[in-house]
């Protein structure tokens, strides 16, 4: 073959333009850390890799609520407890009344102490997390219940309140009550994993109203009688500690169902985790640099680079005409 | 025997025809890096022989010669590899043409990344998780109110760019054409001198180098064999085109990728508009009821597009209008859920919002790589083309420069033939009388 300057040129040409397409692909390797970085790069993997990237973000969005989830169980079971404890209380003060050594002095200290403690079961169940009160339900937004003093007895009764801070009275045919404990009973829900929600709150409802031997009753009434009968010197306080034993009950059954609510949650979560890190490693597999691959890649590149380059100023350079006098 | 003037005749015509020969070695080396130029070798033939008209002409051996004389210059040229260039050039053309604003597109998207309408999208979804919490809350309003505008803005700049992008690509059809025109009378005007020149049975060496050299650059604009009708008329317009096309033939060339990328841009564009109006649809679908007015709204009054698609400006303004009423918590957790709904996208069945743009995405890919794919192969077999004809027609220093000494020394042995004879002459006329 008739080999011309032109030919020599081109190939020389060609050769520099493919070393250098090829150092310039490695260069946006390196510098990206990523191996795809457009779609043409591996059409086959930009799917997944995007699938990835989405993936992991809707996962961090799961454990994100999760986290709010366990935040606002936990305090739903310490104010749980609370509550449990203050009833715990009722019911040995209620114990220790009957006791008829006791004569109106004692009555009337416990008397203020249950005063004390129907405060102490107010701010319970208005616990708030994050601004949220924690027991109201769609009503997250205001108060559940509040505590009235009586101005000429200076004792405490509580009750529901709705949004203007009206005391509502427990009455089934009275529709603003209704309306309220809909809402305050509406489960509220999170997705916490694909496809699955759950609901994690509990309502102010199920904590007052508990079933006793005499059938349906509530934590209202209930303290309510338990200071009329203790203003009662004749008044018997036995059966309504039995009252107060179902209360405590009621709440300890609460308290059991939070629990449980927490590990399905919580092993929801650590399964979550567990998924991330499969995702994250699945994505590093699709998408990450090996950099010693990339770099044992740069320097073949770089070699036959410097070959051409090499090659090529050895082979143009010379002529007929160096050799002619 | 012819006489010494005859002799001193024959050597004059020697050097001039190496001179004539130097020339065009001279021509070959200026123009050694001239595209398109072929090199060109003279042909150089003994003059007619003269018989010696004498009265012994019986024993003379033969004729006399009386030297040489260049009669042609031809370029060394094999149209074969022409044909075959040009056979190539025209796909080339159309695929490099298509592949350069596959990337574009593919910049436009900007995907795989952390800015681009995927996370977007996924952003936009998981906004109402945070709501779903906070139904009533103002920040985790304004969260979803932000994620909103941004996906709205990536989706109308996405469509901006690519409308933009058109508009660059009908600028170019537009020079394309004017420089198919350009190149068609530049031609035509070489084709009437080369006809002038032929007639008087000259050469036109440089002449069919220029021309050749023009149709290479036209055929990788247009298909020139299958288009010879078009090219024949010695302008085309856009309508000329425009008709070629529609009778479903390729014209192929850069043209050809021009139109054929005009398509791509547009497919991409209607399936931004469908992945937008779904998604619009359904949002408003679960919002209006309650809000009582819609939350993505079209700022032009028409079909909710990717290129009118807007956030309501009440909310825009003032995110605490985005009341989810009492039930908020399983408003915001059924919009969330729309990410997983199958639904009825464009010509697409039970596809998921998110899997329908990635797989705009996975087509794009598809499509790029292989428009490089065939831009590499089809560049390999022009450049071995290329390489063949420059073998056959380029220009080789070293030889030329072997030709040059070769017909140096013949200029200068033709000299001393002259120099010789006159030594000759100077024994007849000066030496002979005493």
């Amino acid at each position: 073959m008739r080999v011309t300057n032109s030919m020599m040129n081109n190939t020389f040409m060609n050769g520099l333009k493919n070393n250098l397409n090829q150092i310039y692909d490695i260069n946006n390797k390196m510098n990206t850390g990523q191996q795809i970085n457009r779609p043409s790069d591996n059409p086959a993997k930009i799917a997944k890799i995007m699938n990835l990237q989405n993936e992991m973000k809707t996962n961090e969005q799961y454990n994100s609520n999760i986290d709010d989830i366990v935040g606002w169980i936990e305090t739903t079971d310490s104010a749980l407890s609370d509550i449990g404890n203050s009833l715990s209380r009722v019911k040995e003060l209620l114990v220790s009344a009957g006791n008829a050594a006791y004569g109106s002095d004692e009555r009337n200290a416990i008397k203020t102490e249950i005063n004390q403690i129907i405060s102490r079961v107010n701010s319970s169940l208005n616990t708030t997390y994050d601004g949220k009160y924690i027991f109201g339900g769609l009503n997250m937004y205001n108060q559940v219940v509040k505590v009235e003093k009586d101005a000429n007895t200076g004792n405490n009764s509580l009750s529901f309140i709705d949004e203007k801070g009206n005391s509502i009275d427990i009455d089934l045919t009275d529709p603003n009550y209704n309306d309220l404990i809909s809402k305050i009973e509406t489960k509220l829900e999170s997705e916490i994993s694909p496809g699955i929600k759950v609901d994690y709150n509990t309502s102010a409802n199920d904590i007052i109203n508990f079933t006793d031997k005499n059938g349906e009753n509530n934590l209202f009434n209930l303290f309510d009688d338990i200071i009329k009968n203790l203003e009662d010197p004749d008044a018997s306080l036995v059966s309504l500690s039995g009252s107060v034993q179902s209360a405590l009950e009621n709440v300890l059954n609460k308290r059991t169902e939070v629990g449980a609510k927490q590990n399905v949650v919580e092993s929801i979560k650590s399964k979550n985790e567990e998924i991330q890190l499969n995702l994250k490693s699945l994505y590093s597999e699709n998408q990450d640099i090996d950099i010693a691959q990339i770099w044992i890649e740069y320097t073949t590149a770089m070699t036959s680079y410097n070959a051409t380059l090499q090659a090529g100023t050895k082979m143009l350079q010379p002529s007929i005409m160096d050799y002619l006098r | 025997m012819s006489g010494l003037f005859a002799t001193l005749g024959t050597a004059k015509s020697g050097m001039m025809a190496q001179q004539g020969a130097i020339t065009v070695t001279s021509h070959n080396l200026s123009n050694v890096n001239t595209p398109g130029y072929s090199r060109q070798q003279v042909k150089i033939q003994t003059n007619t022989p003269y018989s010696n008209p004498a009265f012994n002409s019986s024993t003379q051996p033969g004729q006399v010669g009386t030297g040489a004389s260049i009669v042609s210059i031809n370029r060394v040229r094999n149209s074969f590899y022409d044909y075959q260039f040009r056979s190539q050039t025209h796909k080339f053309g159309q695929n490099s043409v298509s592949y350069e604003y596959s990337t574009e597109i593919e910049n436009i998207f900007n995907e795989p990344s952390e800015t681009g309408i995927s996370t977007s999208l996924n952003n936009f979804f998981n906004s109402w998780h945070e709501l779903s919490k906070n139904p009533n809350s103002l920040s985790s309003k304004n969260i979803v109110v932000q994620q909103t505008k941004d996906l709205t803005n990536k989706l109308t700049s996405a469509y901006n760019s690519l409308e933009n992008l058109k508009e660059n690509i009908n600028k170019d059809i537009d020079t394309n054409i004017t420089e198919i025109n350009n190149i068609l009378s530049q031609v035509e005007d070489l084709n009437t001198k080369i006809k002038v020149l032929e007639a008087t049975g000259k050469n036109p060496n440089d002449l069919y180098d220029r021309r050749d050299a023009l149709m290479d650059e036209l055929s990788y604009k247009i298909d020139i064999k299958e288009n010879e009708d078009l090219i024949k008329k010695g302008s085309i317009s856009r309508e000329d085109l425009k008709q070629v096309l529609e009778n479903g033939k390729s014209i192929s060339g850069e043209l050809q990728g021009l139109f054929d990328s005009l398509d791509t841009v547009n497919s991409y564009q209607e399936d931004l508009n469908n992945l937008t109006n779904v998604i619009a649809k359904e949002v408003n679908d679960v919002l209006n009821p309650i809000l009582g007015f819609d939350f993505f709204v079209s700022t032009d009054g028409d079909q909710i597009g990717a290129h009118n698609i807007s956030i309501n400006e009440d909310i825009l303004s003032n995110p605490s209008l985005l009341d989810l009423g009492d039930n908020g918590n399983e408003i915001a957790l059924k919009l969330s859920d729309i990410a997983n709904k199958k639904l009825t996208i464009g010509n697409r069945n039970d596809i998921k919002i998110g899997d329908y743009y990635t797989d705009i995405i996975e087509r794009l890919g598809f499509e790029t790589k292989e428009l490089k794919q065939n831009v590499n192969n089809l560049s390999s077999i022009l450049n071995s083309i290329d390489q063949s004809r420059l073998s056959e027609s380029g220009v080789s220093i070293d030889e030329e420069f072997a030709n040059l000494i070769q017909f140096q020394r013949a200029y200068q042995a033709s000299s001393k033939v002259i120099s010789v004879v006159d030594e000759l002459l100077n024994v007849v006329v000066n030496g002979l009388v005493k």
